[in-house]
């Protein structure tokens, strides 16, 4: 099964099933995907209803989303999309089975860098995927639990920034709770 | 990449899955935007709470213990004497006793309530307490008992409001007596009514306000084996939204004389009131109505309450079961969680070095 979107493209276009290419910001990759799988993003539906019924002929740019992210995010929405009507026997898997695969995937797919992480829960966000921004952002909270302040900071890279005040507000919560 | 540019609304996706309060507060404690962002907690996981200075009498820093379901850690919960006693399962705030002085400490916070004192004379003390919040906010009482009498009180500072009602103690203290007609056993407040257990497992209703007896209950069908002598029951009364849950542990005895549970044999009831059917007919009597699904809750009990949640409030938590904890032999509690789904399996979670009490619903207000 063609679970892997990659810049050549081969979609669902040997079943007959309408198609949508993405290009990336920096214009160096198009993919082309079954339209299911690119509608699971409300940015990209709202996209192809704002342009009219031809705007997939050029491709939609998406500004904020650089290949090597798309290329991961369009992973996941090829895996997680419905089976279109024109499915073949071999994508019709049991329910059951399907969500228990489902499971699978999505563990092995947050596996991943720190940098990588941040892509893709931005990418998410940006292209209004729900799956994929609650798969992240669960992700982001195993993580944190567990850690002091300073440790996530660490592991983010992140600076607090607060003033004085907020020092002091913030110590204050955190003692009485410890 | 800047991890503290995150969308406000991403940040809280993120913290909306924090169901422990002290990973909601450091995940504030992080940066500025992310402490703006999540202005509000996730509901929480219940901790286990260990009853306090059982272990070292002596220690006047008596503390209890609690193990986070939700993060596994445990840490120390400073008791404000040696000489209070935690008195039952309460929600985001223990009910202590320092007989005659009640107490209601929220652990987190270190808020302290007052309450008036102790209706029960010395010689025959209170022994089990609660305050179970109602799910839409409207006032619940304090309710204390032993196995004779039960008191309960509705006016008291509001712990949620952070301050007294505005109501006055009113003539004495305040307590009213419930007229109970035999022995206390399990009770609980519920939707402005008390339901009272006996030792027979039989259940009177009262009205909260009038005390007028709304209905008795006779004890659930169990199954026909004799009772054997050395074999209890033990009901835990469970509210459930609207509608009132009991859930039945059975314990016997094995050949040593030790008390053993019997996990597998976990049975739930619904309690089917009827009201204003008429009462002539057998049909209409109250009675517990055995249930074989919870559907998508998650039940969590102790000896004899508990109390109920939608799973769907909670990230990655399955529905259908039922949590419960016992003691073993060597003073390590074991928590427990049984799935009501058809093959009703039991399994055993890690559990914390602890001599555990009540379940505690942790509460940053």
């Amino acid at each position: 099964m063609a679970a892997a979107a990659d810049s050549s493209g081969d979609g669902g276009t040997s079943s007959g099933e309408k198609t949508i290419v993405l290009v990336s910001s920096d214009n160096s990759a198009r993919f082309e995907v079954r339209e299911a799988a690119a509608l699971l993003s409300q940015t990209v539906r709202r996209m192809i209803d704002e342009a009219g019924a031809d705007a997939s002929g050029d491709g939609i740019t998406l500004p904020d989303v650089d290949a090597k992210t798309l290329a991961k995010v369009l992973e996941y929405c090829n895996k997680h999309a419905p089976a279109s009507s024109s499915s073949s026997a071999a994508e019709a898997a049991p329910p059951a089975e399907g969500e228990e695969d489902l499971e699978r995937f999505d563990r092995e797919f947050v596996r991943v860098d720190m940098g990588t992480l941040y892509s893709l829960v931005t990418a998410a966000s940006y292209l209004k995927i729900e799956g994929l921004l609650n798969l992240t952002c669960q992700t982001i909270a195993d993580m944190i639990k567990g850690k002091t302040p300073e440790q996530i900071r660490k592991t983010l890279g992140i600076t607090s920034e607060f003033t004085p005040e907020e020092e002091d507000e913030v110590r204050r919560e955190n003692a009485w709770a410890f | 990449m800047d991890w503290s540019t995150l969308p406000d609304y991403v940040v809280r996706l993120v913290s909306g899955r924090l169901h422990d309060p002290l990973d909601f507060l450091r995940l504030r404690a992080v940066c500025r935007a992310w402490r703006s962002a999540a202005a509000f907690p996730p509901p929480f996981l219940p901790w286990l709470l260990a009853c306090p200075c059982t272990a070292h009498p002596s220690d006047p820093t008596a503390a209890a213990l609690s193990f986070s379901l939700a993060s596994g850690a445990v840490r120390s919960v400073v008791a404000p004497s040696s000489s209070h006693r935690l008195l039952g399962p309460t929600r985001s705030h223990l009910l202590l006793s320092d007989n005659p002085r009640l107490l209601l400490l929220n652990p987190l916070t270190g808020a302290r309530l007052p309450l008036p004192d102790s209706p029960f004379p010395a010689s025959s003390p209170v022994i089990q307490g609660y305050l179970v919040p109602t799910a839409d906010h409207s006032p619940a009482p304090v309710v204390l008992c032993n196995a004779k009498k039960l008191y309960f009180h509705f006016c008291h500072p509001d712990p949620a409001k952070g301050g007294p009602t505005g109501l006055g103690v009113g003539d004495g203290d305040g307590w009213a007596e419930l007229p109970v007609p035999g022995l206390v056993a399990e009770n609980i407040f519920h939707n402005g009514k008390l339901y009272v257990c006996d030792d027979q497992g039989h259940v009177m209703v009262f009205d909260a306000a009038t005390l007028a007896v709304l209905g008795a209950v006779p004890p659930p069908l169990t199954q026909a084996t004799p009772p054997r002598r050395d074999a209890f029951d033990c009901t835990a009364l469970v509210p459930y939204g609207d509608e009132l849950l009991c859930v039945i542990r059975h314990f016997g005895k094995d050949g040593r004389g030790e008390l053993l549970e019997d996990c597998g044999s976990l049975k739930v009831h619904r309690l089917d009131m009827e009201i204003g059917q008429g009462h002539d007919q057998l049909t209409q009597l109250p009675r517990w109505v055995q249930m074989r699904s919870i559907g998508d809750r998650v039940l969590f009990i102790g000896l004899f309450q508990g109390f109920s949640f939608n799973a769907s409030d909670f990230h990655g938590f399955k529905g259908h079961c039922i949590y419960f904890f016992k003691l073993e032999r060597d003073k390590r509690s074991s928590i427990y969680r049984f799935s009501s789904m058809e093959d009703g399996h039991t399994e055993e979670l890690p559990g914390p070095w602890m001599h555990a009490c009540t379940w505690f619903v942790p509460s940053l207000s």
